[in-house]
Formats: C-alpha cells, structure tokens, sequence
C-alpha cells in the first residue's frame, strides 16, 4: 500500500527539486511502481504540471520528457523510423496498453530496475539522461549509479546508431527472462544484456563483427553472453538465461548485418 | 492530507475532498461506479480500465489526484455500447463468470480510436488486449468476439456511407 503524506505539485523544476531535496521525498512517475509494496512517502512531487510530456524530433537527436508514457514511446513514428522499431518492441510487451498509458520513461529510467526493458535498450544506443541539477550524464554512468535526489527532466538520444531490441518472456506480457539490444555506430558494435536479472550490462563487441560469417557469429555470441554474470529466479537459472542471451545477441547481429551498411 | 478534485464523471461534473494518496479505483467505486472491478491491485490484470480523457488507463494505478480537471469514463457511462459488444462477447462464450468483462469492454471500446478505420488485424487484437486478464475463457471467444464486433462496426459504417451517396 503507498502512503502519501503531503502531496506538492510544483510549477517549477527549481521548485520540485527544492522539494526532493526533503527527508523521506519521491517524484512520482506513472506509480507503476511505486504503487507496489508498503511504504510512506512523506513529501510526493507530482511533475503532471512542468510540460515534461514530449518528444521532440532534431536533426540529428531525439529530445524526449521525463512523462512522456510507455505508450507514446511505443507509438511515436520518428522513432519507429530512425530506430527501425526497437522502442515499440522493447516497451511494447510491458503489461498491457493500459498500463502503458500509466508508466513513464522518467519513472522506468530513473529506477534503474534489473528487469528493465528501457535500460537495455537505452545503454545500446548513444543516449544522455538529463537531471535538473547534475545536467548531463551519460546512461552508461547513470546506470551504474545508485538513487540521487535529483529530477529526471528528460533523455537525448542521437540518432547515430543503428540497433535491434530482443527479448525472451514465458508470456506474452511478462518480465523478460532476458533482453539484448545489439548496436552498431561509427564507433564499433556494442550489446547489452538486461533483465539477468540484475541491471542491464554493455558489452563491446569485435570490430570484425560487421559482415562477419555464420561461424563466427557464434564464437561472438558466446563470448559476449559469457562476459556478464547471470542470476536465478521463477523465470530461469544462470545457465538457461545466458543460454537465451547467446541466442539473442546472434539473432541480433545476424539482423543488423544483414540490413548492411555503417550508421 | 487531503485535496478537492474536480472532474467530469461520465458527463457530469463532481467535486470531492479526497486523501491525496487514493487510488482512482477506491474513488470511483466509492462514488458508485462498482463496474470498476478490483482484480490484481498490482498494475497486471487490467480489471479496473477506465478512461481519462478518452485514454484507456488503470484505475489501480492512478492517483485520484490526478484527474482533477479531466474526463472520466466507466463503462455506466458507455451503457449502449457496452449492451453490444457484451452480445458479441456471449455469442462466443467470451463471458463466463463475467468478472473481467467490464475492463475488458473498455479497453475494447478504446480500440475503436486506436484503429480509426475499424480493421485491426487479429495480431493487433491480441497485442492490444494482452493487459486484459480472464481466468475463464481461454481469449480466443474473446479474439472472435471482438474480430465480429469490428466486422460488424465496419458493415454499418459502409452501409451509413452508402446511404449518404
Ligand atoms: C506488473 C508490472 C509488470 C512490469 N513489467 C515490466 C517489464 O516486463 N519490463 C520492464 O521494463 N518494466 C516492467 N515494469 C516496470 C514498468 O515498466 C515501469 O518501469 C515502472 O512502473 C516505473 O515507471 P513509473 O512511471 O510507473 O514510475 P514510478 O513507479 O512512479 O516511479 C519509479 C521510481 O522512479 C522515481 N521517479 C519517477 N519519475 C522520476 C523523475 N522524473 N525524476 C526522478 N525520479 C523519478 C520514483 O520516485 C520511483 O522511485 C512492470 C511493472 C509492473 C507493475
Ligand atoms: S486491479 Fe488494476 S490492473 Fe488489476
Ligand atoms: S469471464 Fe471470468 S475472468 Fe473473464
């Protein structure tokens, strides 16, 4: 059950992050999550009033708001294009359309949760949270980091990498057993593997990835799916999750190699 | 603490003084909307659909705080519609106990804006519908019944256009 004992919807960012800076605070995102568990919030900071529901389409970049919902992400045709469909398919599964119309990017970011979707798809591509703040960090030190008391305003993402997004669910919209974005930009190949259950992990890949033979997509594979460590659970042990991760990074770059080309 | 909210419910407008940590769920059926079912209460099954302006969401979810100034739908504002598509759901067998059935007739309902032009594919029904949890069914009575329902929306509004020619 949440508890919420003050309830502040500022109509500032400078306002909200005075706010978060109060012992026993949260901002509150979809409450997707939030929702889940027992616990108090002494000090809730709805940002439903700064405008942070956007996407924005730059020349070379994506800007997107920190309550910008699971569903327009899924939805938005910009990022279909430029990422040839990774973002539907990587939030698309996430409960149902419902929910997606609940839950936001900053809530599913900021969280850093070990099954995340988002995470692994946002780590393989060339993305910057923005915190009010802090300013600027890249997602690879963001997702690392443990929670500060900063608002998540909103992520970049250039546009300067091409990616593919796949995951293994026992159900159609249950946590993945296991999720990999594989990537490839002017600066080499990259993959991630999420949901392993722990946070989202990049691993760089060989140069000689690009238009590498069917052999020696395996020998890749396997090599990347043995760099992370894996976790047990209801879903799957260490051995059947990195058995999944080794499939899905293949399947990955067998996709990006054989649509061709540098980004 | 506590805080006013107001809002359009099914057309008319409310006004209540509410703990600023209840869910739309406990407000709307305290306000006498019990179509809006109580299921999982962890965000998964989809049995307490509503709309706020016009955007199928879960009640379980959202903070009643926050639609002060919006419009809410249950389905005893969507009586007529609902009356027909629970035909096409009982002609398929799609409502056993009938528990899921009012979520289940919202987020339907909601589909009707999402596909504009009233054809979606069987893939997308079921991607669409995957938030809508039954334990009865089996979802294939309900994949009939909604492939009939949009079949049937999709003849009248050829024939309305005919008319019109
Ligand atoms: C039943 C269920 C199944 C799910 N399945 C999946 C799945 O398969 N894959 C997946 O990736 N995810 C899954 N999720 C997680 C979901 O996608 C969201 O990531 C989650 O609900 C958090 O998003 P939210 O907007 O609801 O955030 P909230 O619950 O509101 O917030 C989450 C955290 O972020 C903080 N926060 C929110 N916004 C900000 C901000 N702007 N700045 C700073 N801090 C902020 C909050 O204080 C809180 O600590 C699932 C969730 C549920 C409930
Ligand atoms: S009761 Fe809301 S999703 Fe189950
Ligand atoms: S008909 Fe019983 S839960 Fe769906």
């Amino acid at each position: 059950m949440l508890h919420i004992n003050h309830y502040y919807q500022p109509d500032s960012l400078e306002e909200a992050w005075q706010l978060r800076q109060k012992r026993g605070s949260a901002v509150l995102g979809g409450t997707g999550w939030l929702r889940l568990g027992e616990h108090t919030i002494q000090h809730a900071i709805d940002l439903s009033g700064l405008n942070l529901d956007y996407i924005q389409e730059k020349d070379d970049h994506f800007l997107i708001g920190a309550m910008t919902t699971l569903r327009e992400l899924e939805l938005c045709q910009p990022l279909d294009q430029v990422f040839d469909g990774a973002f539907a398919e990587a939030v698309g599964h996430i409960v149902g359309v419902q929910f997606r119309n609940c839950a936001t990017l900053g809530g599913s970011v900021y969280g850093r949760f070990g099954f995340s979707d988002l995470l692994t798809l946002l780590l393989a591509l060339d993305a910057e949270v923005h915190l009010y703040k802090e300013g600027w960090v890249s997602i690879e030190r963001f997702a690392v980091r443990s929670q500060e008391a900063d608002i998540l305003t909103e992520i970049r993402i250039r546009k300067n990498r091409e990616i593919a997004y796949l995951s293994e669910r026992l159900n159609a919209n249950d946590f993945p057993v296991c999720a990999v974005a594989v990537s490839k930009g002017k600066d080499g190949w990259r993959c991630t593997i999420g949901a392993r259950p722990c946070r989202a992990k990049l691993v760089r890949l060989p140069e000689d990835t690009e238009g590498c033979d069917e052999f020696a997509i395996r020998k890749i594979a396997k090599k990347a799916a043995a760099a992370v460590s894996y976790g047990g659970g209801m879903r799957g042990g260490p051995a059947y999750r990195q058995a999944v991760a080794e499939v899905l990074i293949r399947r990955g770059i067998q996709a990006l190699n054989a649509k061709g080309g540098q980004a | 603490m506590n805080k006013t909210v107001t809002f359009i419910l099914n057309g008319k407008k409310v006004s209540r003084e509410i703990p600023c940590d209840l869910f739309l769920l406990e407000a709307l059926r305290e306000m006498g909307c019990k179509s809006v079912k109580r299921g999982c209460e962890t965000s998964a099954c989809g049995l307490c659909t509503v709309w706020v302006d016009e955007t199928p969401v879960l009640s379980c979810t959202t903070l009643a705080v926050r639609v002060d100034g919006k419009r809410v739908t249950t389905l005893e504002g969507l009586q007529d519609e609902a009356r027909v598509i629970g035909g096409y759901l009982a002609d398929e067998g799609g409502e056993q106990c009938g528990f899921c059935s009012p979520g289940l007739i919202m987020n339907i309902l909601s589909m009707e804006k999402a596909f504009p032009h009233l054809n979606p594919t069987e893939a997308e029904i079921r991607h669409y519908l995957e938030g809508n949890l039954c334990r009865c069914s089996g979802y294939e009575s309900h994949i009939r019944a909604v492939t009939n329902y949009f079949a049937a929306k999709r003849a009248e509004c050829a024939a309305g256009k005919e008319e019109t020619k």
